[in-house]
């Protein structure tokens, strides 16, 4: 009996289901960074030594940088701000590299412009359990090590000083381009790949998969749902191969 | 050269490594003896190692508890009981610990402490949740407990508390397995508290740890948050530890108190052992209902789209070069 199927058209079918996956969960992430900024009381993260200038949600760290509701205000209590180092615009990517003596800023409106000061970082174990009353301190959490999700890098900061929001410096995401670029590249490797792929008999499946996934990136950017889904199956399947 | 010759090489070589790490291995031990028998104030120095010896210590450590939830399963053909004792002997100076809560327990028949042991029941096939609650007593208690003691031993067994700051006890949850084999250890947790106050009359900083930690462990919470995990204590071992300044005695910051959770095993994926169950790893002391919370998934990795796009080269490689 003949496999109706290439074999290497089926690695290669699934290997763009899978990468089309990663970059479902990218798109996703633009597509509702760009709803959740247009608030006028979005609060702001700014730390100059590493670039961030990220806005803050506390609906679902999915759309980046998210502050644990259970947590105090600035300036009051224990913040505690959660990032990913990974996908999702990776707005904690260089979390690693803040040093003892760096300035973190909280843009918070009804609070003012709080200032911290990083004063040590901790490894634990994804596990861990954050305590919530902790003094006057920020805690900055990502994963540890980059693109793992076994430990969590904890940045402790002190709390400086509160002054008053009078001109935000901070402004809205304006990444959502970048999700069209996810999509143009997928489409155009894709296309690519069907032109010059040497298995004639099996390029119209490659051109029709490359269509198929693109429609759905387009979709999730237009009608965007929430990606836990898929990233707990990536997650497991990770975890099953031991990779 | 022959095959022969070779070997004789390499065994002499062999022997004279093996000569080395031996003399090597002699001078640990003795600098070992070596920090906790020596006379006050004088450092002991053998070998490669300098250890550090107190002239007196100005931090007391008091309430030191364990509260210990161990599940544990009968894989025998006949009834077992898990043991505790109350009294751990055989230590100088010796480290008392009170029982003070033993659900579900007997006390057993023939206890090797005068005092008694308690013991859980348990039936062949049967797991059962063991849980118990110590607190320290005596020299190193709350009678009262110095953190450095100037004759302390190093050692290296439960529970002994060697000079906190400086070094750790640890011990091995699973040693009950060896003990008794018919006794298989599901799960381990427990939660320590202690607290560190200064005596002196000026301010003092430095490193505290965990007087107590588990082997193959992880540290599921702590209050305050450590300030980082050492693991060049014992092989395996996560030891809390925590930088901290405390203000003179007899002032409002003079003391501070710690709590932290370890749970074995160390492997596995410690996010589903914790769902729904945080409560039981992160004690509420407060009249608020929630103190912890749980960590966010913060990263995806990445080996799965490194695979992938391995998968679609490979598949072009193929189709164009091989098929």
């Amino acid at each position: 009996m003949k496999f109706p199927i290439k074999l290497p058209t089926v690695f290669i079918l699934v290997g763009m289901f899978i990468i089309s996956l990663y970059l479902l969960i990218e798109v996703d992430y633009y597509s509702y960074s760009v709803t959740l900024t247009s608030s006028n009381d979005t609060p702001y993260v700014v730390i100059p030594s590493i670039g961030v200038n990220e806005s803050i949600n506390n609906k679902s760290i999915d759309y980046g940088v998210y502050y644990e509701p259970l947590s105090g205000l600035p300036g009051e209590g224990t913040v505690i701000l959660f990032g990913h180092r990974t996908l999702h615009g990776s707005p904690f990517l260089n979390l690693n590299q803040l040093k003892s003596g760096d300035d973190v800023f909280l843009e918070w409106p009804g609070v003012g412009n709080v200032e911290y000061t990083v004063s040590n970082s901790t490894i634990v174990d994804a596990s861990y359990q954050i305590p919530l009353y902790q003094g006057n301190t920020l805690f900055l959490i990502t994963c540890y090590p980059i693109s793992s999700d076994t430990q969590r890098l904890i940045i402790g900061s002190k709390y400086d000083n509160t002054t008053p929001l009078t001109n935000p410096t901070s402004k809205p995401n304006s990444q959502s381009s970048d999700a069209f670029l996810i999509i143009a590249s997928l489409f155009g490797g894709g296309m690519l790949l069907g032109t010059f792929y040497p298995v004639k008999e099996d390029k119209i499946l490659i051109f029709m998969a490359t269509i198929a996934l693109t429609i759905l990136l387009i979709y999730a950017y237009f009608f965007p749902v929430p990606t836990d889904g898929v990233e707990s199956l990536l997650t497991n399947i990770n975890n099953f191969l031991s990779l | 050269m022959n095959f022969s010759k070779n070997l004789i090489i390499i065994v002499f070589l062999l022997a004279i490594i093996s000569a080395f790490t031996f003399a090597d291995a002699l001078n640990t031990v003795s600098a070992d003896n070596s920090s906790g028998g020596n006379s006050v104030g004088t450092p002991g120095t053998t070998g490669s190692q300098t250890w550090i010896a107190y002239n007196t210590s100005n931090v007391q450590m008091t309430q030191l508890t364990a509260n210990i939830t161990v599940i544990i399963k009968n894989i025998g053909s006949h009834v077992e009981y898990f043991k505790i004792s109350q009294i751990y002997s055989g230590t100088t100076p010796p480290m008392n610990f009170t029982v003070v809560s033993h659900p579900g327990a007997v006390m057993m028949i023939d206890p090797v402490n005068p005092e008694g042991d308690w013991g859980w029941e348990i039936q062949p096939g049967e797991t059962k949740t063991v849980s118990f609650k110590v607190d320290a007593s005596g020299v190193m208690g709350n009678d009262p407990g110095w953190i450095g003691n100037p004759n302390a031993v190093s050692n290296t067994s439960w529970p002994l508390i060697p000079d906190m700051g400086l070094y750790t006890s640890w011990f091995m949850p699973d040693e009950i397995q060896t003990l008794n084999p018919d006794l298989q250890l599901k799960s381990w947790i427990g939660i320590f508290t202690f607290t560190a106050t200064n005596l002196a009359t000026y301010p003092v900083a430095g490193i505290i740890r965990g007087p107590i930690i588990p082997t193959a462990s992880k540290l599921t919470y702590s209050n305050p948050l450590v300030t980082f995990q050492d693991t060049s204590i014992a092989p395996e071992t996560n030891v809390a530890a925590w930088n901290i300044h405390l203000t003179k005695a007899g002032s409002s910051n003079d003391h501070e108190s710690f709590i932290y959770t370890y749970q074995w095993p160390l492997s596995g994926n410690g996010s589903n052992i914790g769902k729904g169950t945080s409560s039981v790893f992160a004690p509420n002391n407060s009249t608020n209902n929630t103190t912890t919370v749980p960590s966010q998934n913060t990263g995806i990795p990445y080996g799965l789209l490194a695979l992938a796009a391995v998968m679609v080269t490979a598949g072009v490689v193929y189709a164009k070069f091989l098929r």
